[in-house]
């Protein structure tokens, strides 16, 4: 057990440590080692990154990468409170944040109150452990701190070093900078060089050349289809998206009336379409039977003037029930007649309601476009890229994407025209499965 | 108030709308109705004369209302001709706009048959 690297001030056999809980038990490391105690602040999750580090936190300007004590000595998953604290710490000469449940204190304790570690100790691996400090009322244990990080771990992490914090501008030469992907911290950078510099351009300032040779490197890399994990994300959402609208437009074929559902609609190329014509032809069956009896209305009308012809000594029976029958009849034709009337005007729903589902047919058939385009783009620079593509597949993405784009120059389309369903479907499937 | 021969051109894209007012206009007493489906077709059969009254919505694909009143105005054989405009836009600059195109009135969907005896009168006196 040597503890000989621990900090000792004021004579030669007293450590300074500061010390921090982690579950039920008390840790500690050498307080030099320490840069800072930090509040929690947010962890930004970065994607390709080595397990046991969580995350990167932003320390004025600096990124940082943080390890989850608990997950690294394999201690339960508990939420995290007011007290949780970043410790960040030099590890093999990186700057690194450690999370733990809370920080105690500081503390100095003689060099004396140091023992050897028992095997297993509060379920923490005795690789990571120094020795334990008995102290009046409890026990600390202390902790290794680089071999919280092995060699390699410790170069994955690239990103600002000790030495490297006060490094300004680089020795880099003119041309090839080239930025490696892997390792996050330095994914995670170069986002922040970007952000950087286009800051800079909009507040005016110079920008150094340095700067802008790293953005163009990115961005060339993005064009030529270093994707990153981020993009397939997105890309997979936007499958989603087109999968969900086709499949709603789908099931809107479910909702039939008994007469739909054997129709022959070869016209209505979309389902959205389908409902119009479907409306257009019950509101016809509507109407036709309203014309058929308002001329039965005429012919009523007609045989009420025959009606009142009929002649009758006056005064007699005939007579009063003559009349009382042509005013029931003159009636009930009117009440009838405007009834009818009423019908036919209420049809104009057909009408209405026809034209705001175009609007919308209109709507869902742009964003369907748009969705498509951005897809199919990025499917055919990928397989282009990778030189994998089934040529098949790939033309017919080609022709689609041409398609969508010549239509969107020429603006809303009438049913019939457009992308056919189908085909799109056919698409979805292959991509998406 | 128009003569019942009046040979009069009724322009709508949806045919359930062309057939309603066919309807109430049959039960005014006309009969000589001809039927359009949008601007252009409206147009050409105009442009040869012998119309007495136009009826046409503003929301047609080819051509709108508003365009074929226009057209209609600048046409020597059509420029005197009656039109009313029916249509499902209400908005006051929508109005204003077929009003200064020379619009002779405007009726809001969805309507009844007494309102469009009511403008026929209006129109026609």
């Amino acid at each position: 057990m040597d503890i000989t690297h621990f900090s000792k001030g004021g004579g030669s056999d007293i450590l300074q440590l500061a010390s921090f809980r982690l579950g039920n038990e008390e840790f500690a490391v050498d307080i030099l080692k320490i840069q800072e105690i930090n509040r929690l602040v947010e962890i930004t999750r970065v994607p390709k990154a080595p397990i046991f580090v969580e995350g990167v936190i932003n320390l004025r300007g600096k990124v940082i990468p943080v390890i989850d004590l608990r997950k690294k000595f394999g201690l339960s998953n508990e939420a995290r409170d007011d007290e949780t604290r970043i410790v960040v710490m030099d590890i093999r000469k990186r700057i690194v944040g450690l999370i733990v449940d809370s920080v105690s204190e500081v503390l100095r304790a003689p060099a004396s109150s140091v023992e050897p570690p028992p095997p297993m100790l509060g379920g923490v691996d005795s690789e990571y452990i120094k020795g334990v400090c008995k102290l009046e009322d409890r026990l600390l244990i202390l902790l290794d701190v680089n071999k919280l990080l092995s060699i390699e771990e410790a170069e994955m992490l690239e990103g600002p070093s000790e030495q490297e914090e006060t490094k300004s501008g680089g020795a880099s030469g003119n041309s090839d900078i080239t930025l490696e992907y892997r390792g996050m911290a330095g994914m995670v950078e170069v986002k922040k060089n970007i952000e950087n510099v286009i800051d800079n351009m909009s507040a005016g300032t110079n920008v150094s050349k340095e700067d802008l040779d790293k953005l163009v490197t990115h961005v060339k890399g993005l064009l030529e289809g270093k994707f990153f994990e981020e993009d397939l994300e997105l890309y997979g959402e936007l499958g989603e998206m087109a999968k969900y609208i086709n499949e709603t437009k789908k099931s809107l074929r479910n909702f039939n009336a008994a007469e739909i559902a054997d129709k022959d609609l070869p016209e209505a190329s979309d389902q959205l379409e389908s409902i119009v014509e479907a409306t257009e032809e019950a509101t016809n069956n509507i109407l036709t039977v309203t014309e058929n009896l308002l001329d039965d209305q005429s012919k009523i009308k007609n045989a009420i003037e025959l009606i009142k012809s009929l002649k009758f000594t006056k005064k007699s029976e005939n007579s009063k029930l003559r009349d009382q029958i042509i005013s029931e009849l003159e009636k009930i034709s009117e009440v009838n007649t405007n009834g009818l009337m009423d019908i036919m005007a209420a049809c104009n729903f057909q009408d209405l309601t026809g034209q705001r589902i175009q609007k919308i047919v209109g709507l869902v058939k742009t964003i369907e476009g748009k969705i498509m385009k951005i897809i199919l783009t990025f499917n055919i620079k990928r397989k282009e890229k990778d030189g994998t593509a089934d040529d098949e597949i790939l033309n017919k993405e080609k022709d689609m994407l041409a398609k969508i784009e010549k239509m969107e120059l020429k603006g809303p389309q009438r049913k019939g025209e457009g992308i056919n369903q189908s085909e799109v479907d056919d698409l979805l499937g292959e991509l998406f499965g | 108030m128009l003569d019942t021969k009046a040979k009069i051109l009724v322009v709508d894209d949806f045919s359930t709308l062309r057939r309603i007012i066919k309807n109430i206009l049959k039960q005014l007493g006309y009969m000589n109705i001809e039927e359009a489906e949008d601007g252009v077709q409206a147009y050409n059969k105009l442009k040869n004369g012998g119309f007495d009254f136009l009826i046409t919505d503003r929301n047609m694909p080819n051509m709108t209302g508003l365009e074929l009143l226009e057209k209609v105005r600048a046409t020597d054989v059509t420029k005197e001709l009656p039109v009313l405009m029916v249509t499902a836009e209400a908005e006051k600059e929508n109005i204003i706009a077929a009003v200064q195109a020379g619009v002779s009135n405007y009726i809001v969907k969805p309507f009844t048959a007494d309102v469009l005896k009511e403008k026929m009168e209006k129109i026609f006196g």
